[in-house]
């Protein structure tokens, strides 16, 4: 059940994703959407390894596994998001002299 | 957001939810099942692609120097040999006092429950026998012929009824003479010779067990033991579980004789615990896992916590053949189990050596040899077999966590990252005291829902 309940919400955020760069005019190129693609499958990890690793009864691994696949995911949606911005950014014509 | 959306674009955007949807799961839970893609339907033991089979184990063998082992050598049979009676009486002593101590005390793992469990664990089994049972209706009662199919048929047919009966994993070998013939025993530990001789018909006096020549196939099979409850080691109550496992091989033992004699072939069992031939080596041939450095078989799925098993018969089988998934290569960098041991009997060499250190180890065979008469000597010191090795092992872990399967094939694959991988282990889940203190609290064991015989025994099939 967890499953389709974490699938639903990929799919809604998948499509709200679109929609708002739509909305924005935002064009996002192939390996912006890679990052943010990678830093979605890291959560996942990050999700089934820390419940899995409390399933086994042993919780003193659990935020291991929440850092270990997290951080990457975090990385990932930062450089993802930081790109974007970026290139929202005026770009000045005028050389400084 | 929704002010521009054209019916084109409200197409696309359901399908992208779709997407999501179907591929959230299939990114994290499937990925387990992609270890089924190329599995082939083999006899035996079915496996994820990272392990592979090998035409020799992981453990160098010398076969010409390898003689058949007297199992009274050994420090279970034979440890007044090494130690002297006089100190045997003495452990024996230091063994009931402590345990009556610690038994008023209520000492967590050594109180009157654990105790009790303990008795419970041992009792209920079948006849322990060489022959088999003896009133077993063969297909010749039964009016029709023996069985018969392809070695490959036999195979299946057996693994099916031995997972069945309660085995975990199954392999096969066919003795040869001058190598896997070697790991029967000369003598078995009640002191009857094992002789291996041109006959029609099994045999057994007061003196030996013959086994005919003809019969050329050994099953080998494992048992599974209980992570959770040996991870309460060293105590009785993480102990019992090793009892409750030669328990439940007599029975399984007992019925695996009656189907191979119901089928109309011989099945040469133990006649007492460990008896026969060298379990662990028949297991490592057979490819059910590999040597290590706890001198035990460590196994792809369930790491050390199994118990492990054979038996002789005529039936042809198909053999299975050893594996490499980087077990013994890992041993090599971790050294968890040798840095834990309470009693230092376990090798610290980072290579294994072909250097026996006492009677108790069979020459022949490159490996991690320990000091048997220490880790006994400890037994008897905290009135109980000590399984810690077995405990602290990185194999023995549950199977939820995806990145135990990451692990493992990186284990099998690259070999350079052992020592980050133990280093990682490490920080994730502690490290293990060496003073002989329980991993887990035992108090605590008695309040888990553990499933049957707290094992899982969907792990490693895929029919469930």
């Amino acid at each position: 059940m967890d499953w389709l309940i974490i699938g639903l919400v990929i799919g809604l955020g998948v499509w709200a994703l679109t929609a708002w760069t739509r909305s924005h005019k935002l064009h996002l190129v192939w390996y912006e959407w890679v990052l943010i693609a990678v830093a979605v499958v890291f959560v996942l990890l990050a999700y089934q390894n820390y419940t899995a690793t409390l399933a086994e009864l042993e919780p003193q691994a659990a935020p291991f596994m929440l850092i270990a696949f997290g951080a990457p995911a975090l990385v990932c949606a930062v450089a993802a998001g930081y790109l974007v911005w970026r290139k929202q950014q005026p770009v000045s014509l005028v050389p400084k002299s | 957001m929704l002010d521009h959306l054209t019916r084109r674009e409200f197409l696309k955007d359901l399908g992208l939810f779709g997407v999501g949807v179907t591929l959230a799961p299939a990114a994290v839970t499937e990925l387990s099942e992609m270890q089924d893609w190329d599995r082939e339907t083999t006899p035996g033991a079915a496996r994820p692609a990272w392990v592979k089979e090998v035409d020799k184990p992981t453990m160098e063998i010398n076969w010409e120097q390898m003689q058949r082992y007297d199992e009274r050598n050994s420090s279970r049979t034979g440890f007044a040999k090494y130690v002297g009676q006089d100190r045997v009486t003495e452990l024996t002593k230091i063994q009931n006092d402590t345990l009556a101590k610690w038994l008023k005390e209520g000492k967590p793992g050594y109180s009157l429950r654990d105790v009790a469990l303990q008795a419970a664990s041992g009792s209920g089994s079948g006849a322990q026998s060489f022959l088999g049972p003896t009133d077993t209706a063969t297909p010749e009662k039964r009016g029709v012929p023996k069985w018969t199919g392809t070695p490959e048929d036999a195979s299946r047919i057996v693994t099916a009824a031995m997972r069945h009966l309660g085995a975990a994993t199954v392999g096969f070998i066919q003795l040869d003479t001058n190598t896997t013939e070697k790991l029967i025993y000369s003598f078995d530990p009640d002191g009857k010779e094992m002789q291996i001789a041109d006959v029609d018909q099994p045999a057994e006096d007061d003196k030996k067990r013959v086994i005919p020549k003809k019969a050329r196939w050994v099953i080998t099979y494992t048992v599974q033991m209980s992570e959770e409850t040996l991870k309460r080691a060293p105590t009785i109550l993480g102990a019992q579980t090793t009892n409750l496992t030669y328990t439940r091989n007599r029975n399984i033992q007992l019925r695996l004789q009656t189907f191979l004699k119901s089928l109309g072939y011989m099945a040469l069992g133990e006649a007492t615990t460990n008896a026969l031939g060298i379990a662990p080596a028949f297991a490592v041939m057979a490819g059910l896992g590999e040597e290590s450095r706890l001198n035990r078989l460590v196994t792809p799925e369930h790491g050390p916590m199994v118990r492990t098993f054979k038996l002789i018969t005529d039936l042809p089988l198909a053999p299975t053949k050893p594996i490499n998934a980087g077990i013994m290569e890992f041993c090599k960098y971790c050294k968890t189990c040798a840095e834990v041991c309470p009693s230092k009997a376990l090798s610290m060499d980072t290579e294994p050596t072909w250097q026996v250190r006492g009677g108790w180890n069979n020459p022949g065979h490159k490996a991690f040899f320990e000091d048997s008469t220490k880790c006994r000597t400890y037994w008897y010191q905290i009135g109980t077999n000590c399984g810690t090795c077995f405990a602290v092992c990185p194999f023995a872990g549950k199977d939820k966590a995806l990145v135990h399967q990451f692990t493992k094939a990186l284990v099998a694959g690259v070999p350079v990252f052992d020592g980050a991988l133990k280093s990682m282990r490490d920080m994730a889940y502690g490290v293990p005291h060496a003073d002989g203190t329980a991993i887990k609290d035992p108090d605590t064991w008695w309040k888990l829902d553990l499933p049957e015989y707290g094992i899982d025994t969907t792990r490693g099939h895929t029919n469930v």
